[in-house]
């Protein structure tokens, strides 16, 4: 007993589950022969991978939705097998059933190489952030070679009794490969809505009270550089059941509300934590430090619970939950002190609003709890465990959002003017050898306080040492070996500290006239990070604010002459600003002020920006003069 | 004579507050020296009358000691210091420029205010040691400006060169600069100043530089002159600097 228990755990912490939803028809290849044959008798055959024929059927009734699909490719090289040549279906275990009707391949030579049952494996999908338990049927398939064309046959039928936010299928019939022929038919029985929309310009679509049918030839792939939204760049086709906003609204936040029917603990936790005497701002900050760091993330979408949070007693009982399960235990808190908060879904993948053309659930694959405060929305993200809660995380800025409120819309969260927010104080002091003596605090404010908490909380003291070490090397000088100080790191605060101290052996001739310069390292660092690039796209620049102040001190050997420039470069695209002060002859004091706010670029317009990046590059430097 | 004494002990006195135009100088040095003259040929006349008047070597006039000095320095009086001052004369005059217009060079590279009446625009060569696109002599002694044209030469070389010059040439100098874009391009302009002391004479240097496709040009302004005429001038030559542009 104890050996199956202990073989059973081993298969699950492998990934590799059982294989319960999963069937297999004998497979019959007369088809993919006939088609292979045809193409091998083509003469212009393609000369890169391509998608050869997509073909989906689906049939809604009142009980179940049944995908059958047909997806053929053709392999031109090795090269092509190398990337691609592992097929995957995707399911909910919970909801769906797969069958297999066909998967194999025809090598150039003709000769078949079917895909055997016992060769299938089913592996978890990182299903953080997702409302849905999906698995992955993973199809290596065989005998594939340059000149291959491969065939997978497969059927899902979703039983809708099981679906708690009822059923929506989106399509994308642009992909990265070219697409020779693309079909959709979709069939209802009388008295289902079934709503689509969209398509884009590569097929056409024709549809009746009854069925919709959407075909579409020789499509190009997809050529995107940079860094791209999938869902936001690609046009989609969705189709599922018709809904209104408000009735996608009311189904989740009926779900919802169902986590807060037992809240059981939760006042024994504001107890704990002690909230009583603290302002609200106090208990906001705390509550929201509580369920972002001792609740743990686990993704938790099993049956009944795709969409429907656990309820709060039982995720403060467990210590986990996934972001619907946290959210709710915020939600509930948040109340508990007098804050009128709300559930808000969160699609992550999406930035534009409008392309939600059809309500459904499907878009969103994340939850945060907001709330109005002192005529600003605040949006707390209970899984972010490292940003505080006066910052929106970075991650979900511009993000497609709808707050679970009647007559609610999906709209863009708030982008911050300024994701990166930077502070470096740097006290520079010449000794009489000529020498010198630094001590440098960077202070990395907000989201990016949140990106450096995660980042240097996951290394030991050991590891952060030699990161700060090799960073500061890199950026400022290979020359010395800082002793270095975190401050922030333990506490969900605005602001996290790297202080730095170290002593430079003398480079220059005190008996002689000083002549320093030096480049503003980490602002430089900073600005470097953020050049665009030209993609054919629209290119955001995410606001880049950061303040450096330098005081040097010449010491006894030098009086100062010749100081660096003042200056104030302004225009559309930000502004850079210098203020020097001179005390006396011997202290100098630097204060540079960068502030470069969120915005769009266009393609026109990139070089331009990268352009007045390098100007501020390189006026940055510092440079003054002594004798 | 008493009179005429004080008058030009006056001019002397007003000369190291205000500037004064060169032929303001000339006249007083020649009405000096004639009354020098004149006070010499009095005290002969009572010499004459006292009795066994005592004329050393009254054939010649001076000593052999004195005539060499007399002779190098009527040389300097009379030759070097007319051609030292040719310049502030007018001889290489070229045109006036209009007060309260923007110059804008003939060959449209560059441009710079005119805020005050008195530039003149003078032959290259006037104040420059080396090769320069333009220069001017400005309202008062000792106030002139040059531009000149460098290629192949960063924005970053030239003004820590310029910073180290400028201090370096007046006394208990401090110098400012500032930059900024010029106008809606990614160009720089950079504005040096240093103020000083030069012959117990408030001093001033200032040049603009500005970067263009054709490299950078720079109008650097100079100037030393009585308190009260630095004062006035100063805002003046800043603006010329402030302002210049490469076109």
């Amino acid at each position: 007993m104890r050996w199956s228990l202990l073989a059973l755990l081993m298969l699950m912490a492998a990934g590799v589950a059982a294989k319960p939803s999963v069937q297999w028809s004998s497979p019959e290849f007369s088809g993919l022969h006939k088609l292979a044959s045809e193409f091998r008798g083509q003469e212009d055959r393609p000369g890169e991978l391509t998608r050869l024929e997509f073909k989906t059927d689906i049939r809604v009734d009142k009980d179940t939705v049944r995908r059958r699909v047909r997806d053929v490719w053709y392999y031109s090289s090795s090269n092509d097998v190398q990337n691609n040549g592992t097929d995957r279906i995707y399911f909910d275990e919970q909801t769906d059933q797969l069958t297999v009707h066909l998967a194999g391949s025809i090598d150039a030579k003709g000769r078949l190489h079917a895909f055997e049952a016992d060769n299938l494996k089913i592996t978890t999908v990182d299903n953080d952030n997702t409302f849905t338990d999906r698995r992955q049927a993973v199809i290596a398939l065989p005998g594939l070679g340059a000149g291959s064309v491969a065939m997978l046959e497969y059927e899902i039928v979703t039983d809708r009794s099981r679906l708690e936010m009822g059923w929506a299928d989106i399509f994308s019939s642009q992909i990265m490969a070219p697409v020779s022929d693309w079909m959709l038919s979709v069939q209802w029985t009388d008295g289902e809505q079934v709503a689509w929309e969209g398509g884009g310009q590569w097929i056409l679509c024709e549809g009746d009270s009854n069925g919709l049918l959407c075909s579409g030839a020789d499509i190009p792939a997809v050529r995107l550089a940079g860094e791209y939204s999938w869902a936001d760049e690609i046009n989609h086709l969705i189709v599922g059941e018709a809904k209104s906003w408000d009735a996608v609204i009311d189904r989740a936040r009926t779900a919802f509300d169902q986590a807060l029917a037992d809240t059981r603990g939760g006042d024994e936790l504001l107890v704990e934590l002690q909230t009583g005497r603290l302002s609200q701002s106090e208990q906001i900050a705390l509550i929201h430090e509580f369920v972002a760091r001792d609740i743990r993330y686990v993704s938790m979408s099993e049956l009944g619970h795709a969409v429907t949070p656990h309820s709060v007693a039982s995720t403060l009982s467990t210590r986990y939950g996934d972001c619907k399960d946290k959210s709710a235990v915020l939600y509930h808190l948040l109340h508990q002190i007098g804050v009128e908060a709300y559930p808000v879904l969160v699609a992550t993948e999406r930035s534009d609003s409008s392309r939600l053309a059809v309500p459904s659930m499907r878009y969103f694959d994340h939850m945060v709890v907001c709330f109005e405060l002192e005529g600003s929305t605040r949006c707390l993200d209970a899984t972010d465990a490292h940003t505080d809660w006066l910052h929106t995380p970075a991650w979900i800025q511009g993000k497609v959002a709808l707050k679970l409120e009647p007559e609610s819309k999906p709209r863009v969260i708030d982008v911050a003017p300024f994701r990166w927010k930077v502070r470096v104080n740097s006290e520079f002091h010449f000794t009489a050898q000529g020498g010198a003596t630094e001590q440098q605090t960077r202070t990395y404010i907000g989201e990016y306080a949140g990106m450096f908490r995660n980042f240097l909380s996951g290394m030991n003291s050991d590891s952060r040492r030699e990161w700060a070490v090799k960073n500061y090397q890199e950026q400022v000088s290979d020359l010395v070996e800082p002793v270095f100080e975190f401050t922030g790191l333990e506490s969900l605060t605005p602001e996290v500290s790297v202080r730095s101290a170290t002593e430079y052996d003398p480079f220059l001739n005190p008996e002689e006239s000083m002549s320093y310069f030096e480049h503003s390292a980490w602002l430089n660092q900073e600005i470097h990070s953020l050049y665009l690039e030209k993609t054919g796209r629209t290119a955001r620049f995410p606001g880049l604010q950061v303040e450096t102040t330098h005081r040097f001190d010449v010491g006894e050997a030098w009086l100062l002459t010749t100081l660096t420039p003042e200056f104030e470069y302004s225009n559309n695209f930000g502004r850079m600003v210098r203020y020097v002060q001179h005390r006396d002859d011997k202290n100098l004091k630097v204060i540079t002020k960068l502030e470069i706010p969120e915005q769009s670029v266009r393609q026109g317009d990139v070089d331009r920006f990268n352009q007045f990046l390098d100007v501020l590059v390189r006026e940055s430097r510092i440079s003054f003069a002594g004798q | 004579m008493d009179s005429w004494c004080y008058i030009g002990l006056c001019l002397f006195n007003a000369q190291e507050r205000i500037a004064t135009p060169l032929w303001a100088f000339v006249f007083a040095m020649l009405v000096w020296g004639g009354l020098f003259t004149i006070l010499e040929m009095r005290f002969n006349t009572l010499k004459r009358s006292l009795a066994n008047p005592q004329f050393r070597d009254n054939r010649r006039g001076y000593s052999w000691w004195e005539w060499s000095i007399a002779l190098p320095m009527a040389c300097v009086t009379f030759g070097v210091l007319p051609y030292l001052s040719l310049g502030a004369l007018g001889i290489y005059d070229i045109d006036d420029l209009p007060a309260g217009d923007v110059y804008v060079d003939v060959e449209g590279r560059f441009q710079f205010p005119v805020p005050a009446e008195g530039w003149v625009r003078v032959r290259p060569g006037t104040f420059a040691q080396d090769e320069s696109l333009f220069e001017m002599r400005g309202p008062a002694e000792d106030v002139w400006a040059i531009v000149y044209h460098y290629e192949g030469l960063s924005l970053e070389e030239l003004a820590v060169d310029r910073r180290q010059t400028l201090y370096s040439s007046i006394r208990r100098a401090g110098c400012e600069e500032f930059r900024q874009f010029v106008g809606g391009s990614l160009n720089v302009a950079a504005q040096i100043t240093c103020t000083g002391m030069d012959l117990n004479m408030p001093s001033m240097w200032s040049t603009g530089i500005v970067e263009s496709e054709h490299g950078l040009y720079e109008l650097i302004v100079y100037m030393t002159t009585p308190a009260s005429t630095f004062n006035r001038r100063k805002p003046e030559l800043l603006r010329m600097t402030g302002e210049f542009k490469a076109l």
